[in-house]
């Protein structure tokens, strides 16, 4: 591993475990919903992140579409996995937030529907990749998916705030008067959210290095399989 | 332009994943010239006339004909080259005429009266004009193939095995066919396997392992030649087996007297005295983008006509959903406002699912994909041909359902505002199903991989339609029209990414 790999991993580790810190230490405990609002910075972390994975995964597709540079579709297809993780938790924080605050697990508030919905089409990339053997073809409609795929996350994002929702806004003005589970920010709950924000970014960034490396050194022995084989 | 243009390989390098199927090839043919190319089976003969056709991407390397070079200009190069594929690309439920029709259409050539009929002759099928292609053996339609080809006004002719399945007849009718071709001014590469076949060209190249190995003429490469060729590229092959894989400019190869070096040879052999076709045939003739939309629509609905092979089922589909789901809920008025537009709008999107990609499918398994992406120019017009006409079969779906609704439920939806939403979530289906169906089509899950594909991003259209539909039936008519204007947003961004997305994933 070289140096500037280890300064990225350390600082990585050290401001996930301030963020950990903060959300359970620092930040105020919120005076209706109590201990379990903390989820919240969780919740809002790996949302955020996953759904940067996927705008990774639309950059890297059409990327890989402009150059047929195979590195582009690799960093895509790492983004999509970690983006599937990333967002598996933030659907799970936000069901474990629920139940306490609406009383149910899950509801089909918009929100919640949109969201799953973009997690399926992801996994929908991942098993459209499985289906495709040519590795040339698997690349190009695999990018292809991801760009029409991505079209479901503005749509997400704009579920709660155009439509009635039960879903809060922390985050901008609400407009709907349904919305369950609301609550202001205090300057410490801010600066939790923002080192939770960082630090989960960081973490992803890892993760997605990490991941392309190892998509990199498959390729790597792909071709050496092949050669022995030839 | 005059119809005397040079075909130029340059250095065309294939790989597929980690396997290299061509490794710099060049090749230059000369207008007037026929080249034999001949190779062992799996030698990349077909991967390289695919790339020359633009097909295949190739992985470096360009083709070149005139001023352009592909890639990146695909569409340009395209409209210069004529095809003969492994497979004949003809349509069962088509005559022959109609088959010729359709492609001259497609592809933009000159429709001289006359020119269809004197290609069916030309190929010993003029009494056969009127037959559908389905009643036709192996030979004939490779007969017909052939007339395609040579119907064809592109100064460049690439023939994948050309003499697949004729007899001793039809294979000199072809022969003589091609050096006539070669005669107006035409550039004409045939992959053959055949040597005893290849004494009409001008030149034998010969392709092992994806190298170009040997050229000279065809009395060079006598049988016993070829074979001691293939063997010593078979050796070489199995004898690197400890190596690592070779790069495209790595080695030699074979050290015959006519071994090739890297560079682009012109003809060893003079052709023919080009005489003849001087006319000149436009890159994209005038209008031939609504042209070949107009083929794509006609041809689509004219085989639906006959075979009915998507609408009968997927009518049959939505009467028993619809006497099923009647059935089993016994719905009340009231509620059938609320329930009945889930029907319509899951009716839709299993419709779309199941009969896009039935079409899409029978395209493929056809051999015919190939033909249609042969078309000049850009290919966003293959797209709007089948999201027109699949839009049209799921309308005609829709419309006939609603009639019956109105039966079974008591229930009227001829309302304008759902019959908006209805048409504009046909469309958007169609559109995003069309590009979904390419992809899934074309992979090993196929039918089962669409709807995967399908439902989560089609979603939101569905769900903006249910809403909508059941906000116009339960007299909301502001809830209506937010709903509508979501369904809209989202209809037209999924059909704006999919028509760009379109020309990636139309290769084969």
């Amino acid at each position: 591993m070289r140096s500037w790999e280890r300064i990225w991993i350390g600082t990585t580790i050290a401001l996930m475990a301030l963020a950990a810190l903060a959300v359970f230490v620092y930040a105020p405990r919120e005076a209706r919903m109590g201990d379990v609002q903390r989820i919240f910075y969780f919740h809002i972390s790996t949302a955020w992140t996953g759904f940067l994975a996927f705008a990774v995964a639309l950059i890297g597709s059409i990327a890989y579409l402009r150059t047929r540079a195979v590195r582009w579709d690799q960093l895509s297809h790492a983004a999509v996995e970690i983006g599937l993780v990333l967002l598996t938790m933030a659907i799970i924080t936000g069901s474990l937030w629920a139940r306490p605050v609406w009383n149910t697990w899950w509801t089909w508030d918009p929100r919640l529907t949109t969201t799953t919905i973009t997690w399926v089409v992801y996994l929908a990339y991942l098993l459209l990749r499985n289906a495709v053997e040519n590795p040339e073809t698997r690349a190009r409609f695999a990018a292809v998916y991801a760009i029409v795929a991505f079209v479901t996350v503005p749509i997400t994002y704009l579920s709660a705030r155009l439509l009635r929702t039960i879903h809060p806004i922390v985050l901008g003005p609400s407009v709907s008067a349904e919305a369950q589970g609301q609550f202001g920010l205090t300057p410490r709950m801010v600066h939790t959210m923002v080192l939770s924000l960082i630090a989960w970014t960081l973490l992803f960034s890892v993760l997605l290095w990490m991941r392309y490396r190892v998509q990199r050194a498959q390729e790597a022995l792909e071709e050496i399989e092949e050669a022995m084989e030839a | 332009m005059s119809l005397e243009l040079a075909l130029q390989l340059e250095r065309i390098s294939k790989a597929f994943g980690p396997r290299w199927v061509l490794r710099e090839v060049s090749l230059t043919v000369q207008p007037g010239e026929i080249v034999a190319l001949m190779g062992p089976n799996g030698a990349g003969k077909s991967t390289l006339l695919r790339v020359a056709a633009t097909l295949l991407r190739p992985t470096s390397g360009r083709v070149r004909i005139g001023d352009f070079s592909w890639p990146p200009d695909g569409a340009r190069i395209r409209a210069q080259v004529t095809l003969l594929g492994h497979q004949p690309w003809l349509y069962p439920d088509l005559n022959a005429a109609e088959n010729l029709r359709f492609y001259q259409r497609l592809y933009g050539w000159p429709e001289e009266p006359g020119a269809v009929d004197a290609a069916l002759r030309r190929m010993g099928l003029a009494d056969r004009a009127r037959d559908p292609v389905r009643r036709f053996s192996r030979g004939m339609l490779q007969r017909l193939a052939l007339a395609r080809a040579f119907l064809s006004p592109a100064p460049v002719l690439l023939l994948d095995e050309p003499f697949t399945g004729l007899d001793v007849l039809g294979l000199e009718e072809a022969r003589e066919a091609i050096r006539e071709l070669a005669a107006q001014g035409r550039a004409v590469v045939a992959a053959l396997h055949d040597p005893a076949t290849a004494d009409f060209a001008h030149r034998v190249v010969v392709l092992v392992s994806g190298r170009l190995v040997a050229e000279g003429s065809p009395t060079d490469f006598p049988e016993k030649t070829l074979q001691e060729l293939y063997q010593a590229g078979m050796d070489r092959r199995t004898g690197s087996a400890a190596e690592r894989p070779l790069r495209p400019s790595e080695g030699n190869f074979l050290s015959t007297r006519r071994m090739l070096s890297d560079g682009i040879r012109g003809a060893s052999t003079a052709p023919a005295k080009v005489e003849g076709i001087r006319s000149a045939f436009p890159i994209r003739p005038q209008g031939h983008g609504l042209r070949a939309f107009q083929a794509l629509l006609w041809k689509d609905l004219r085989i639906e006509g006959r075979a009915r092979e998507t609408l009968t089922p997927l009518l049959t589909l939505a009467g028993l959903s619809l006497f099923l789901f009647g059935a089993a809920f016994e719905l009340r008025p009231d509620l059938a406002r609320s329930f009945v537009p889930v029907f319509f709008w899951m009716l839709l999107l299993f419709a779309s699912s199941l009969g896009v990609g039935r079409m899409m499918a029978s395209e493929i398994d056809r051999g015919t994909w190939e033909g249609l992406l042969m078309v000049p120019g850009d290919r966003s017009v293959l797209f709007a041909g089948k999201a027109m006409v699949h839009s049209l079969l799921l309308g005609l779906v829709i419309l006939l359902s609603l009639a019956a609704a109105g039966v079974f439920f008591n229930l009227s939806l001829w309302d304008p505002a759902i019959l908006l939403l209805l048409a504009l979530g046909a469309v958007g289906l169609s559109g995003v199903t069309t590009l979904l169906a390419a992809i899934a089509m074309a992979t090993r899950a196929r039918e089962l991989l669409l709807p995967i594909l399908l439902f989560p991003v089609a979603a939101p259209l569905v769900i903006a339609g249910i809403q909508g539909t059941r906000a116009i039936l339960e007299a909301d008519p502001a809830g209506g029209s937010i709903w509508l204007q979501i369904l809209l947003a989202y209809d037209l961004l999924l059909f704006a990414v999919a028509w760009m997305v379109f020309e990636e994933v139309a290769s084969s």
